[in-house]
């Protein structure tokens, strides 16, 4: 058994060296070791008191006694430290609660500044990442608020543009690698064409060499670079892997291994080259994603605008393809963080106001603290004290207290930081490299100074003001001014817990309005996974169809399985491709606007799987394979867009991917949600698979029982069908639904959290000041009852000034915490910010916690006895 | 203090430790003494004279670290003897009053 660690530290610092030190060290150990035997817990409390006493004694500066005139500021503060130690020692109950306070509200900034500092402060890990933007193409007309680019035009910028010291492009793509040896597993994994990305961002390959001109062709890819990461998984971490084949058999030779840590874009394995040719595909084929490297003193504006005037060149030189078409350039850290800026900037702003609340209960402890005070320091000030003297002695205690608090704080805030990220999952970007840097922790360090100067200062004022001759008289009435500072300091509590717990409010009202969405289908009971076939069996249409036919009748056939299907991408948290001309209506105008669609290649049984209505025509079904009539189905949306006015069933399109043969249209389906839950549906058409094949589907299947039970079944029967083939992404779709509402569901957890310990420590607070109110006018109440008032009278007379309170911080707070909620902006959904329900809800909360905290006093005051208190007057 | 190093120094054989001293006065006389106050009041009256302490070797439960084994002085066993005499003188006298009433 031996004694806390940190105090034995301690305490072995500050004893003197030698058999002095030794000899007390030894019976502390002593003593310790007899207690720990009855309660371990007891006797490190134990030890960690007698540490402290034995520091204040035996401190190795000793105060010098030297005439006080000549007392140096150093020897004046070490001389403050010790008495305010000994000081906080004596009021134990009370240090404590004004330390867990503090570290609470110390701990949640921390956790969330180093959030912050994650995501937004910290640069990216790349060479003058400040530099780095992405190019997005939009279309305003069209409606398309970002799209990826043509080769074309990015040949174009990279021409033209002055702004630039270089340009980048890449497109993604995942690929399954088999296992060297036969028994290794299949794994899925994503890739990466790049085109001159490293130099862009200024990263090299660790090992070996990055790709060279002659690397890219339009051939099979011969050179190739892996993370460091899958460096280790498949070749061991083994050097001499650079400049053999990639994979058994592959022309691909491996080139380099990246550093540890460098996956961009998106968690990639691997890279290959890409062979930019502006002429080998056509200007509106926008597949590439863009970035570029801005000039040293070069701003994002000035890019703007030369982007701006070559997109208007581009416009009218090919109105075909560049129609409207412009492009944004994006700092890249903006890019990656996208809507989390918002989201950690609020909470931010909400931790900042936790911590006021909690400075706030502190500041009225201590003014509380002060009255019982004021005759200690009345004596030290009779003795010759001055009043700055007086006042660095309180301030003292104050920074002493948060210095303490913030040391907790910051362990607080490591553990809050971990709850953190295992809320976030990948809902923030950037926040699993989170963590308590020398940046968070100078930031804890500053916030936990100046919170003991701020609750220190009102009543470090207050007591050094305080009259010497009242207080030596020992009065307990006129404290009027104190009384007015708390009251005031209450009231702020109350209006800030109002503002959080609205905000709270508002999300819970939206997150359960989003779960209760109307996604177009029913998302219970579905598995799904993705398979992506691979190999040179399926480079042509026919033999994909056939795997996936043949897979959902086997599926389907396994007990427990309602339904199977399959489609090219799932609604909610699948992508897909949104086109800007996703079909043509032969014979017609362009519309303006575009045919903008998007475009999905489904199986027969699909809509049926997913419990999507068919509300005109009819679904697909066998009669739709290769050989007969080419067919689409369109949405709801599609065909009120589109066909207003007209049935679109049999009507003729010329649909995306093969815009020569005309498709009748024989059915319109409900319509499903997005990707993205808080946007409407857009258009969306359908074909059939065996009309479009498409080796990378997602299976969908209904199951009657729990669906993830049923993942070994559906793997086992793909396997059975063809062993090279792997299933990955398996996920049920109310796992897909908990992914896609993982940033309202992060900041709904953190807000309630944050307003119920604001409306806990308000509460603490209006407590302390009815009780202390209370008190200082049991002498009025006694004359009331000895002059007949009622219990239930007085009682009503405290919780009157309780409620007047409440009234005056939700005045305040009700119309902040509007103002609060327009800020919420995108994370709320189908909830106005000023939301009666909402607000009639917090106030309800507030003022019961309000009228518990009045009455506990209100109900003291009564037991007041008359006889007594006339008796003392 | 002086008394209750007395105390256990007759029965403790050699000498009394710190702990033990803290251990009787809050036995016996009801305080609770503050670890600082101890060591600072032991060393006290060590540079009066009138305690010396001698070094004895730890056993395993003080991780082998030495323990002061504390004993009275001549000088000290004087002290108290005056101070009981003091004691005594004042007592004289005061029996009527101090005798509690049944």
């Amino acid at each position: 058994m031996t004694p806390p660690r940190l105090a034995s530290a301690l305490l072995r610092l500050f004893l003197p060296r030698g058999m002095d030190g030794d000899t007390i060290q030894g019976d502390l150990l002593e003593e310790f070791s007899v207690r720990a035997r009855r309660s371990r817990g007891r006797a490190a409390w134990w030890y960690w008191r007698v540490v402290l006493s034995l520091l204040v004694r035996y401190h190795p500066v000793r105060v010098v006694r030297r005439p006080r005139d000549r007392q140096s500021v150093g020897d004046a503060t070490l001389q403050d430290a010790r008495y305010a130690i000994r000081t906080l020692l004596k009021a134990p109950a009370f240090s404590a609660i004004v330390v867990t306070t503090l570290a609470l509200g110390i701990g949640v900034n921390t956790a969330i500044f180093s959030a912050l500092n994650a995501v937004l402060l910290r640069p990216l890990p790349y060479r003058g990442a400040d530099r780095l933007v992405r190019l997005v193409a939009f279309n305003p007309s069209q409606g398309i608020g970002s799209s990826n680019v043509s080769a074309a035009d990015f040949t174009d910028w990279r021409r033209n543009a002055r702004s630039f010291e270089d340009l980048a492009a890449f497109s993604t793509f995942s690929t399954t690698v088999r296992g060297q040896k036969p028994d290794t597993a299949a794994e899925r994994i994503a890739g990466a064409q790049v085109f001159n990305l490293f130099a862009v961002l200024g990263v090299a390959p660790g090992i070996g060499r990055d790709f060279r001109r002659d690397d890219a062709h339009t051939g099979p890819a011969t050179a190739s670079i892996v993370s460091h990461g899958f460096w280790q998984r498949r070749f061991g971490g083994d050097p001499a892997a650079v400049g053999r084949a990639l994979r058994p058999g592959s022309p691909a030779l491996l080139v380099g291994v990246m550093p540890r840590g460098f996956t961009y874009p998106d968690n990639v394995d691997l890279w290959i080259p890409f062979a930019l040719d502006p002429s080998a595909d056509p200007r509106d084929n926008r597949y590439l994603e863009a970035l570029a490297r801005l000039k040293p003193g070069v701003t994002t504006a000035q890019a703007q605008a030369e982007l701006d005037a070559i997109s208007a060149r581009l416009d009218a030189e090919y109105p075909q393809s560049n129609r409207g078409w412009r492009v944004r350039a994006v700092p890249l850290t903006n890019y990656i963080v996208g809507d989390a800026r918002r989201t950690l900037l609020i909470l931010f702003g909400a931790v900042g106001l936790v911590l006021i609340v909690a400075c706030a209960n502190v500041t009225n402890l201590f003014l509380a603290q002060a009255s019982a005070r004021r005759r200690e320091i009345a004596v030290r000030s009779a003795i010759g004290a001055g009043r700055a003297r007086i006042l660095r002695q309180v301030l003292t205690e104050s920074v002493l207290l948060a210095a303490v608090a913030g040391g907790l704080g910051v362990l607080v805030g490591r553990w809050a930081l971990q709850m953190l990220i295992a809320i976030a999952g990948s809902g923030i970007p950037r926040l699993e490299h989170a963590s308590l840097d020398s940046t968070v922790l100078a930031f804890s360090a500053i916030v936990s100074l100046s919170t003991g100067v701020l609750f220190g200062i009102a009543p470090a004022l207050q007591l050094s003001r305080s009259s010497l001759v009242a207080a030596l008289r020992e009065g307990t009435h006129g404290a009027g001014s104190r009384s007015r500072t708390r009251s005031m300091l209450v009231v702020a509590e109350v209006a800030i817990a109002v503002v959080l717990l609205a905000q709270a409010g508002l999300l819970v009202r939206s997150f359960r309005g989003l779960q209760r969405l109307d996604v177009g289908f029913d998302p219970g009971h579905l598995l799904t996974m993705r398979v992506s076939l691979g190999g040179p069996k399926y480079r042509q249409l026919g033999p994909d169809v056939a795997f996936f036919d043949e897979a959902i009748r086997r599926i389907t056939a396994r007990p427990g399985v309602q339904s199977a299907a399959a489609v090219l991408s799932l609604p909610v948290g699948g992508g897909g491709y949104y086109l800007g001309r996703g079909f043509i209506r032969p014979g017609r105008s362009h519309p303006p606007e575009g045919y903008n669609a998007g475009y999905q290649i489904v199986t027969h049984g699909y809509f049926r799987t997913l419990g999507v209505p068919v509300l005109e025509g009819r679904d697909f079904d066998s009669r739709d394979a290769a050989a007969g009539a080419q067919v689409a189905i369109v949405n709801k949306v599609l065909a009120q867009r589109f066909f207003a006015g007209e049935n679109p069933i049999g009507q003729q399109v010329l649909v995306w991917r093969d815009e020569r043969t005309p498709r009748e249209i024989v059915g319109v389906v409900g319509d499903l949600k997005p990707r993205d839950l808080t946007a409407d549906a857009g258009a969306e058409i359908f074909v059939p698979h065996a009309q479009s094949g498409s080796t990378d589907m997602t299976l969908v299947v209904r199951t009657t029982g729990a669906p993830a039970a049923f993942a070994p079944q559906v793997r086992s029967a793909l396997q059975a069908l063809d062993p090279a083939q792997a299933a990955f992404d398996v996920k049920t779709f109310d796992e897909i639904m908990r992914d896609a509402l993982v940033q309202q569901r992060f900041s709904l957890v953190l807000f309630a959290a944050f307003a119920a310990l604001a409306l806990v420590l308000a509460a603490v607070g209006l407590y302390g000041v009815m009780t202390s109110a209370v008190a200082s006018r049991t002498h009025e109440m006694g004359v009331r009852m000895a002059l007949g008032a009622r219990p239930a009278e007085v009682r009503t007379l405290v919780v009157r000034q309780g409620l007047g309170l409440l009234a005056a911080g939700v005045a305040i707070g009700a119309p902040a915490a509007f103002a609060g909620g327009r800020l919420l902006g995108k994370l709320l959904y189908g909830v106005r910010a000023a939301d009666p329900l909402t607000f009639a809800l917090v106030i309800a909360i507030v003022g019961s916690a309000t009228w518990i905290s009045a009455l506990l006093p209100a109900r003291r005051a009564t037991r007041v006895d008359p006889a007594a208190v006339l008796r003392t007057a | 203090m002086l008394l209750a190093v007395l105390r256990l120094a007759q029965e403790d054989g050699p000498g009394a430790s710190g702990t033990a001293v803290a251990r009787e006065l809050e036995d016996q006389a009801g305080r609770r003494v503050s670890r600082g106050a101890l060591y600072t009041t032991l060393d006290r009256l060590e540079q009066k004279g009138l305690l010396r302490w001698k070094i004895a070797p730890g056993g395993p439960e003080r991780k082998a670290l030495p323990r002061r084994a504390y004993v009275v002085t001549a000088r000290g066993m004087d002290a108290v003897r005056a101070s009981q005499r003091t004691l005594q003188r004042m007592w004289r006298g005061l029996d009527n009053v101090l005798k509690e009433r049944p």
